[in-house]
């Protein structure tokens, strides 16, 4: 028993360690590539906003995805993170996006129907729905901050705007940082929630996040950085701001939801709101398949491994 | 002081620099002062060195990267106008029938001209960031005086062609009449780029 709990919390710091070197990029990566702040600067916020978020609200995720959706034991979890942890790195090594939620909630879920423990379709359809939802709602919030960011900006001269604006996008890095503590690092912890200490484990996985963003998130900031100069500055940061609050919501509201299917909502709906020709549906249509692909993935794999695990 | 404001700094002094090298280059040409055309070649490696300066400051993180590309062209075209006018100085020392200059009140219009453009760019540059409404307003200005620059240079080139030049003098003479239009040219391309930039947040 106890090297199944050690399996599964490393395939969690694991998991934590992907979140740190991808999901970065999503809060501290325009900072970084905007050089508002350095990689190594940022390390410190980062982790000081990742622990705060799952210490103080990342009950509520923790509560659905651990409690609510699945009755959780010792074997489904290590199952469960087992896989999702062996997906996520396979996906990182490809270059394949995929939402650790996604993956973590088809794998416990899988792992729960395969054990025959009592799962919650109701609750499966809740969090299904906040996937649904949530790139919608963080495209209405980005508009709502673009038109507020270009009303506001309007008293300002070029050099005061250029200033607010990079203020903005470090409080906007930071309510993702502080979601990426209170919703992603959540719902990697739900699994293992019930059978550790929460606080010990939130810590361990802060840490864990640290690591994997200052060993690999410089890259991909680079990246980004280079993506968001053909991105104007308010759009930019009212899809970032979007997001960020859209996940916050669902943060709230226990809802385990991806910061990037987010922002993809968030920038989607700015490109539409300029005009239907800068928005590349072909790229959406990708990103969509993915969406639904990985958690059916996840299920699949999670089951069978379970099966084999039960048969062994 | 942040490192925007000493990008917008060190572009305001280029800018200076460019309004002296104009006045230099009219007193030169007006007074056949070959020796202050030295000072215009130190003029523009000083501005060598502020673009220099200036680029560091953006490549270490200056502005947001959307703007940079344009205040770096910025930055170029204020160059620019500091290279144009020692061209324009470089090809006036290379000549030495300055018989041309004698009656000639649109060469000294152009020199005039050149100066009254690079002060409207100098003068205003920090208030046109603040009030862009001013800078459409000089824009317009600036078209004008290009325009009459323009004009007259094709008179100054027919008229040319009718005097009798020695080969050489006479190559460098129009190459000194081209460069001297040129140089209006050019402010009005770094006003271009500057309402691209101030309009671009």
């Amino acid at each position: 028993m106890i090297e199944i709990e050690l399996i599964s919390l490393v395939a969690f710091l694991l998991i934590a360690f992907s979140i740190g070197s991808n999901d970065t990029s999503n809060a501290f990566g325009i900072c970084i590539g905007c050089r508002i702040i350095s990689v190594r600067k940022s390390i410190i916020p980062l982790f000081a906003l990742v622990l705060i978020g799952a210490l103080f609200q990342g009950d509520r995720v923790v509560k659905t995805v651990g409690y609510e959706l699945v009755a959780t034991s010792v074997q489904i979890s290590a199952v469960a993170l087992i896989i999702s942890a062996v997906i996520i790195v396979i996906a990182n090594i490809r270059g394949l996006p995929v939402s650790t939620h996604q993956v973590i909630v088809g794998s416990l879920f899988g792992s729960g129907v395969a054990f025959g423990t009592s799962v919650s379709v109701e609750t499966l359809s809740k969090i299904v729905l906040s996937w649904l939802l949530s790139p919608f709602i963080s495209g209405f919030l980005a508009i709502l901050v673009f038109l507020s960011i270009e009303k506001f900006l309007r008293h300002y001269n070029f050099l005061q705007v250029e200033k607010i604006l990079k203020s903005l996008l470090l409080c906007s890095a930071v309510v993702i940082a502080y979601n990426m503590g209170a919703n992603e690092l959540a719902t990697a912890i739900a699994p293992i929630a019930r059978s550790r200490d929460y606080h010990s484990i939130a810590f361990l996985g802060a840490i864990s996040v640290s690591i994997g963003a200052f060993t690999l998130s410089r890259r991909i900031a680079e990246t980004l950085c280079k993506g968001i100069t053909t991105l104007d500055p308010k759009s930019g940061l009212s899809a970032h701001f979007g997001a960020g609050l859209a996940v916050y919501l669902f943060t709230i509201l226990g809802m385990p939801v991806s910061a990037t299917y987010s922002l993809v909502g968030g920038i989607t709906a700015v490109g539409l709101l300029k005009g239907v020709r800068t928005v590349k549906f072909r790229v959406l249509k990708r990103i969509a398949l993915n969406w639904a692909f990985a958690p059916i993935l996840a299920f699949i794999l999670s089951s069978i491994a379970s099966k084999i695990y039960l048969w062994i | 002081m942040r490192a925007e404001e000493r990008v917008i700094d060190n572009i305001g002094k280029m800018l200076i620099l460019s309004l002296s090298a104009c006045e230099l280059l009219r007193k030169a040409v007006l007074e056949k002062n070959k020796i202050l055309l030295e000072e215009i070649s130190r003029i523009e490696r000083d501005g060598d060195d502020l673009r220099r300066s200036t680029a560091r400051q953006i490549y270490r993180g200056a502005f947001l990267p959307y703007l940079r590309t344009n205040i770096l062209r910025l930055v170029e075209d204020v160059d620019d106008i500091l290279n144009t006018t020692d061209k324009a100085g470089k090809y006036f020392r290379k000549i030495e029938d300055l018989g041309f200059l004698e009656n000639s009140i649109e060469i000294e219009r152009i020199l005039d001209l050149n100066v009254m453009l690079c002060k409207i760019l100098s003068k205003n540059f920090i208030e046109f960031f603040k009030v862009p409404e001013k800078l459409s307003e000089a824009m317009i200005v600036v078209r004008m005086l290009e325009k009459e620059a323009d004009n007259l240079k094709h008179s100054i080139l027919e008229n040319l062609k009718k005097k009798d030049l020695e080969f050489w003098d006479g190559i460098f003479t129009f190459n000194f009449i081209e460069a001297l239009e040129e140089i209006s040219d050019v402010v009005e391309d770094t006003m271009d780029t500057l309402q691209v930039v101030v309009l671009s947040l």
